[in-house]
């Protein structure tokens, strides 16, 4: 088990590098962030000074290696654009994506883990057929296209619902279903095939020659055992997650995460991508670790070959 | 079925042998972490065996006993931790030449998964003529197919659609396309209905006489390879517990573990050495 | 007394492409309590299908065309999916091929045993469960049924779990015992031991059982009564004395010829 955390967290430490180092490099080669900062009156000379003050214009391996070390020291450093220290700002936002994001995962777990099963138990029949389409379509389909056809059919045509911006729990809806579509058609596809494929095994044929009660041998047998490669789909499903976020907050001008990294990508607020691109990284890191500590709850053999 | 006279080779005596065709000697082999170490048991503990020329050997033992990774490694598809193979004098192991490697074929349990599933019979066997090259060239595929009791109208059908008792045939054709001198049959009838496995027995036993083949037969069923074998080896956890003459082996077994697998074949139950154990 | 099992006529069809396949076509067999019948085969012979139409467990695109299984009063062909359920597990436990694979592989022994109880003995508290199944375990031979209780079926030895897959069948004390192939994925010396366990739980509890099996040898060491099938048709019936020594069959003959023994 200690060697298990160990692997972890170095895992998720090399996780991290290759992130922020990748960020890191794309977001300096798009240029000086200073003019744009200064706006458009900015003079060649004071574009300079500023650059110089912000330690912009030393080498970029040294500029590299300092926010390396500031980031080991906890240090997400202070946004160019807003002088302020990345930590706070990003800590304003987290709560908003966090709502949106596991408010979203919900929908996606509930939703496709029993559209999943209905489609393996009556398979062939017309949730099957169902699901089989929508999760194609989901899969398929850019979050953004959804976002903006639910704003026109339930906000503008109908009126249902509002279009967006944080107002009241229920402006949370669009937002959020639309976010969860994609893990939802991910969850409920590898639902059906992970559950026709336990349906299948001789421990559930015998358990059915036991006389157990369906809906029993379902739960407690054939969905627990196929309840490991939905788990690792859903753990994977937290990065494509915070990606979608970034696409549903600008759409509906949501006050989270997204839209503070879409705000920094265009004001090429380096050190504030950076911030915001470590903070997803932990996420993502720290929910696989949950999902692979479920592992063991679920599986005693996974358990043992651990402990 | 009158008793021991009608038994087919097991009592003949089996020939002296000018050469070897397999001399394993003292063959160790672990398995994963702790192979150098003495962590864990080892899946074979030093077991030494040999096949001579048209020899059918027995190599007996039941889940755990190792038989399966002697078969492999006499096949030279794993290697020893420990110890020595030899095939026809050349030495045996995962690295060896393809033209030794056709020398010693092995034929497994289930035919049909060492199959490529959309691959015919002809085009599995144009594959290996093509891997091996003059070797191959001595029989045409529909002599081939003759030799092991198919009709040459198989030769385009796929895998799935051949029953278990012809993939078995074929996979007994493809290895002996190779002109192997060893055999090497991993429990070749133990997924097949009892009269399909007394032809495919039948079969071995034809190529042996007729095309010299000698075999390494692996099995667990003791009455099969009393029908089969000349020599038979007993393993138990990885050791050699007995050895000897098949007849004398199953009619005066002189280890314990062998009269219990004795007693424990179907109509044998009432000759119990020892009654029911509680584990 | 009506006996324990009364297969009459009973005829099975599998709808295919090319429309019906005759899998089971009219067998007539049956059996008492305290007898064990074997049904003999080999692969396409029908002796699988038959055993799962005995607890209405049919493959989807199989279906009974005529004939009708009475077993312990229930009249099998004819009753609804939830007298079914009651009948699978009450009334008769089924013991399938393979060293175990019946247990799943994520729960406790205790666990899959009391579930089986609290189905079928609604009134029985959990204590009571508890006993029960400590006991079923105990009559599977376990010294320490205690530890096999805890265990997880991965920690077990192919010849444990497959006992374990009895005490599941066995646990309500059901009046029939079908085992399909229950012995064939084992080793020989545990496939004796669990060949002679069956003999005793039929001896001492006066059940009755199927046994199916493709080989002819195993079934003389523990049934009564055989019925050697053959693609689908019943080709010699009697107590097992008489087919062993003087099979009135061709094929009978051909079987007990292929076999190797001596």
């Amino acid at each position: 088990m200690i060697r298990l955390l160990v692997t972890r967290v170095l895992l998720g430490i090399v996780t991290l590098l290759i992130a922020v180092t990748v960020t890191f490099f794309v977001v300096h080669a798009s240029g000086n962030p200073v003019a744009q900062i200064l706006g458009d009156s900015a003079t060649p000379g004071r574009v300079a000074e500023v650059t110089h003050q912000l330690g912009l214009d030393r080498p970029l391996y040294e500029q590299y290696l300092e926010f390396l070390g500031q980031l080991a020291r906890g240090d997400l450093g202070v946004s160019l654009r807003y002088n302020e220290p990345n930590a706070e700002l990003v800590l304003q936002r987290m709560p908003a994506t966090a709502e949106l994001a596991a408010s979203a995962l919900l929908i996606a777990l509930v939703l496709g883990v029993t559209l999943g099963c209905v489609a393996a138990v009556r398979e062939g029949g017309a949730v099957d057929r169902v699901v089989t389409a929508v999760s194609a379509i989901g899969t398929s389909a850019p979050v953004f296209w959804f976002g903006l056809m639910g704003i026109l059919v339930f906000a503008v045509l109908l009126g249902w619902l509002p279009a967006g911006q944080m107002q009241s729990p229920i402006s949370l809806v669009l937002p959020a279903s639309t976010l969860s579509l994609l893990p939802l058609a991910q969850v409920a596809r590898l639902t059906r095939s992970a559950m026709s494929e336990t349906l299948r095994m001789p421990f559930v044929v015998a358990a059915n020659a036991r006389g157990l009660a369906p809906l029993r041998v379902i739960v407690n047998h054939a969905l627990r055992n196929s309840a490991i490669p939905v788990l690792t789909i859903f753990g994977l499903q937290t990065g494509l997650l915070l990606s979608g976020a970034v696409t549903v907050e600008y759409v509906f001008a949501w006050p989270g995460l997204g839209t503070l990294a879409t705000d920094a990508v265009q004001g090429r607020d380096f050190s504030l991508v950076q911030a915001v691109v470590v903070v997803g990284v932990v996420v993502f890191v720290l929910v696989n670790f949950v999902v692979d500590l479920l592992y063991t709850i679920i599986d005693p053999r996974i358990r043992e070959s651990r402990a | 079925m009158s008793a021991i006279t009608d038994a087919p080779r097991a009592g003949a005596a089996a020939p002296a042998p000018p050469g070897r065709v397999l001399e394993i000697d003292r063959l160790t082999i672990r398995y994963g972490r702790g192979r150098t170490t003495a962590h864990a048991r080892p899946a074979v503990d030093g077991v030494s065996l040999h096949v001579a020329p048209h020899e059918i050997v027995g190599v007996v033992g039941e889940s755990g006993s190792g038989k399966t990774s002697v078969a492999m490694a006499a096949a030279g598809l794993l290697d020893a931790t420990e110890g020595s193979i030899t095939a026809n004098g050349r030495p045996v192991s995962t690295r060896m030449p393809r033209s030794d490697r056709a020398n010693v074929q092995m034929v497994f349990q289930d035919p049909v998964a060492s199959f490529d599933p959309r691959q015919s019979v002809r085009a599995g066997l144009r594959e290996l003529r093509r891997l091996h090259g003059a070797r191959t060239r001595w029989i045409a595929d529909e002599e081939l197919l003759d030799r092991v009791g198919l009709s040459a109208q198989l030769l385009p059908r796929l895998p799935h659609q051949l029953s278990g008792g012809q993939a078995q045939r074929v996979s007994i054709a493809r290895a002996l396309l190779l002109r192997p001198a060893l055999l090497i049959a991993d429990e070749p009838t133990s997924a097949l209905d009892v009269s399909v496995q007394a032809q495919i027995l039948d079969l071995l036993r034809t190529l042996c006489d007729a095309e010299g083949l000698s075999v390494l037969f692996i099995s667990h069923d003791l009455a099969v390879v009393r029908e089969l074998c000349h020599r038979v080896y007993v393993l138990l956890h990885g050791e050699l517990v007995e050895q000897g003459d098949t007849i004398r082996v199953m009619s005066s077994p002189r280890h314990a573990y062998t009269a219990r697998l004795i007693s424990a074949i179907p109509g044998h139950y009432s000759s119990d050495p020892h009654p029911l154990e509680t584990p | 007394m009506a006996p324990l099992l009364e297969i009459d006529d009973l005829t099975i069809e599998a709808a295919t492409g090319e429309g019906p396949i005759t899998l089971l076509d009219g067998l007539t067999v049956s059996m008492d309590a305290g007898q064990v019948l074997g049904l003999i085969g080999e692969s396409g012979s029908g002796k699988t299908t038959t055993a799962r139409a005995m607890i209405g467990m049919l493959e989807s695109n199989l279906s009974v065309r005529r004939g009708s299984i009475r077993l312990a009063g229930t009249e099998i062909t004819a009753a609804r999916p939830r007298e079914l359920r009651a009948v699978r597990g009450r009334d008769v436990g089924f013991v399938f091929q393979g060293a175990g694979s019946s247990l799943d592989p994520l729960l406790r022994v205790d666990h899959q045993l009391d579930e089986v109880i609290r189905r079928h003995r609604r009134d029985v508290d959990r204590s009571r469960r508890r006993t029960m199944t400590l006991e079923a375990l105990a009559s599977m031979g376990f010294a320490d049924p205690e530890h096999v209780a805890r265990s997880y079926p991965h920690q077990l030895s192919g010849g444990m779990r497959q006992r374990v897959s009895i005490a599941l069948a066995m646990v309500v004390r059901p009046k029939m015992l079908i085992a399909d192939e229950a012995t064939s994925a084992l080793d020989v010396t545990t496939q004796k031991e669990v060949v002679q366990l069956l003999t005793r739980l039929v001896a001492e509890n006066g059940v009755g059982m199927v046994f199916v099996t493709h080989d002819l040898v195993l079934a003389e060491e523990i049934c009564t009564s055989v019925a050697v099938l053959r693609r689908g048709r019943l080709v010699e019936y009697g107590p097992v004395e008489r087919i062993m020594t003087d099979p009135q069959a061709e094929y009978t003959r051909e079987l007990l010829a292929a076999v190797p023994r001596w």
